[in-house]
């Protein structure tokens, strides 16, 4: 009851954002919002359920590329959102399974699906033909339902996929989650079985990030293959170990203080931005975890 | 087989690129996600050091040893302090990659450089033809997977390190010093890294931005090695190897591309099955 309330005071709260802020600024924050939820989804399997996936950033980006190529000028925008759905689902179920069944370690599994990001990034960049090639696809816009208002019902849906984030952590599954990250094989003498559990974990994250990558495209108006990169994949991995991992809510924090940090900080600091970055993580990393449990080792 | 040739040359790369690495973490169990940034350092000095008209050799030498000397600064001031096999070598490595590949942008700009290699054309063995520097190449990656085996399984050092990477507590107490050992491991990873870096110079654009392309490969090739690093990672160049040069012949460069890196991607998954989790 107090979760419900406190949902609907932000929703409120938004909605009154969203009236004041100009729209460049709103923009911005809703880009920001929509990180934080990717880093809300991906801290699921590797904050609650021990599994982490450095290839973060796929199901989202995905989900931007499937909205970019299937629903370009907002029309058939159901047929996009399926499709990111499934396709990231399939592939995130898939790929843990297989991952899982062959008794891969979870960490193997994080660096593996990095791997797997790395080559989606590659085929995409490759590919001008649907998916634009190393310079991406840009223009995308709302569908035109919702164009002018895109921005505030953006927030709300978002606001809304951030709470079942949480009330999945709360509920019978997070707890099996847990199970299985603290101690494997109590869990599975139990009778629950850590694989299903864990493809279970990985499939949750991989849809609910590629809804956020799906609301993401309309809002930046652009994709490229960036998105699958590297750095888009362990940026994630860094704000959950800075939020505290399994909270959920705490990654999302941190993602969306990054974003607009970067956006006020990078028109400022632009050329040294990456870099004075780069210092920070590997000076710090020690201090950034030391305050986090290590991702079921 | 006509491709041979071509195969050899190509796993002879993969097998330079990774060789790095296959120190780092395949002996040591360093998580260095900076690897392909240290080649693209290395690189960098040998373009540096040829246009100031250095010989490529002495360059070459010099990379190693400039690039042995960052990584084991890194190491000393950073890495050292964190545990091994930890979430947190891997994230302050990936930062060290991008101080270095930034650092390299702000000094010498994103435009690419190029170094002339010191052996030019082609020369005609009785299986094809072969450009002479990747003969050179060759030669140099035959020479050290020797070194490793030798080094790995004849040395006192090589002991040291297997025993220590192993078993820390029994080996500290058997009097081998881990700290320097981890130390020295570094250095030779290092200079490994900058060696490949100054021997690719010739055969690619030099820019900042060489790293994550050459981390992906070595770490599929230290991936694919499963537990056995010293002759599993050259079995695995060829493997790659031949991917790539088959993918290559028969499809266009960008599907040859990406098929390459699905071949990668399900070897791993082979192998890291067999060799099951550490």
């Amino acid at each position: 009851m107090r979760r419900l309330g406190l949902y609907l005071a932000i929703l409120g709260a938004c909605v009154g954002l969203a009236q004041v802020l100009p729209d460049y600024r709103l923009r911005v924050l809703v880009a920001a919002i929509l990180f934080g939820l990717l880093a809300s989804a991906m801290d699921v399997p590797a904050g609650v359920a021990g599994v982490p996936m450095f290839g973060a950033s796929l199901p989202f980006a995905i989900g931007s590329y499937a909205v970019a190529t299937l629903s370009h000028d907002g029309s058939r925008s159901l047929l996009a959102i399926g499709a990111a759905v499934l396709v990231s689902g399939v592939l995130g179920a898939a790929f843990s399974w297989i991952c899982f069944r062959l008794h891969l370690s979870p960490l193997q599994f994080g660096l593996v699906s990095l791997l797997l990001t790395l080559a989606v990034e590659q085929m995409v960049s490759s590919s001008p033909t649907p998916f634009g090639g190393s310079n991406g696809i840009s223009g995308i816009v709302p569908p035109a339902i919702i164009r002018s208002h895109e921005l505030v019902l953006t927030l709300c849906f978002g606001i809304t996929v951030f709470f079942v984030l949480l009330w999945i952590r709360d509920s019978n599954f997070g707890l099996l989650m847990r199970a299985v990250r603290d101690d494997e094989h109590r869990t599975s003498a139990l009778g629950y079985s850590p694989l299903h559990i864990r493809v279970m974990a990985v499939t949750i994250a991989s849809v609910m990030a590629s809804c956020a990558g799906v609301m993401y495209a309309p809002v930046a108006g652009i994709v490229t293959p960036v998105m699958f990169g590297l750095t888009a994949s362990l940026v994630v991995s860094v704000w959950i170990a800075l939020g505290r991992s399994g909270s959920v809510w705490g990654p999302a924090v941190v993602a969306v203080a990054y974003k607009l940090c970067q956006s006020e900080l990078g028109s400022h600091f632009e050329n040294v931005y990456l870099l004075l970055f780069g210092l920070l993580i590997f000076a710090g990393s020690k201090w950034l975890l030391g305050r986090v449990d290590s991702f079921g080792e | 087989m006509i491709y041979t040739l071509d195969i050899v040359a190509v796993a002879a790369l993969i097998l330079l690129t990774a060789s790095g690495l296959v120190v780092c973490y395949g002996w040591g169990r360093l998580i260095n996600m900076a690897h392909g940034d240290l080649i693209m350092v290395g690189a960098y000095c040998c373009a540096l050091l040829t246009a100031r008209g250095w010989p490529f050799a002495t360059a070459t030498v010099l990379s190693a040893l400039v690039t042995g000397a960052v990584l084991l600064t890194a190491d000393m001031l950073v890495f050292r302090r964190l545990r091994r096999r930890d979430l947190s070598t891997l994230l302050s490595s990936w930062g060290f990659g991008i101080v270095l590949s930034e650092s390299a942008r702000l000094l010498f700009g994103p435009a690419g450089r190029f170094v002339d290699p010191p052996v030019i054309g082609l020369l005609n063995l009785r299986v094809g033809m072969l450009p002479g520097y990747q003969l050179v190449l060759i030669g140099v990656a035959v020479m050290l997977v020797i070194a490793f085996f030798l080094v790995r399984y004849f040395t006192l050092f090589g002991l040291s390190v297997r025993a220590f990477v192993e078993n820390p507590l029994a080996a500290g107490s058997m009097g081998i010093d881990t700290g320097r050992g981890r130390l020295y491991l570094a250095l030779v990873g290092g200079m490994l890294a900058g060696l490949a870096g100054a021997l690719m110079a010739p055969i690619v654009s030099v820019t900042p931005y060489l790293g994550p392309g050459f981390s992906a490969t070595a770490f599929t090739v230290v991936l694919m090695s499963g537990n056995r690093m010293t002759a599993m990672p050259i079995a695995v160049a060829i493997f790659l190897g031949a991917a790539r040069v088959l993918t290559q012949t028969w499809t266009d460069a960008s599907t040859a591309a990406s098929l390459t890196l699905v071949v990668s991607i399900i070897g791993v998954l082979c192998v890291q099955a067999m060799a099951g989790p550490e």
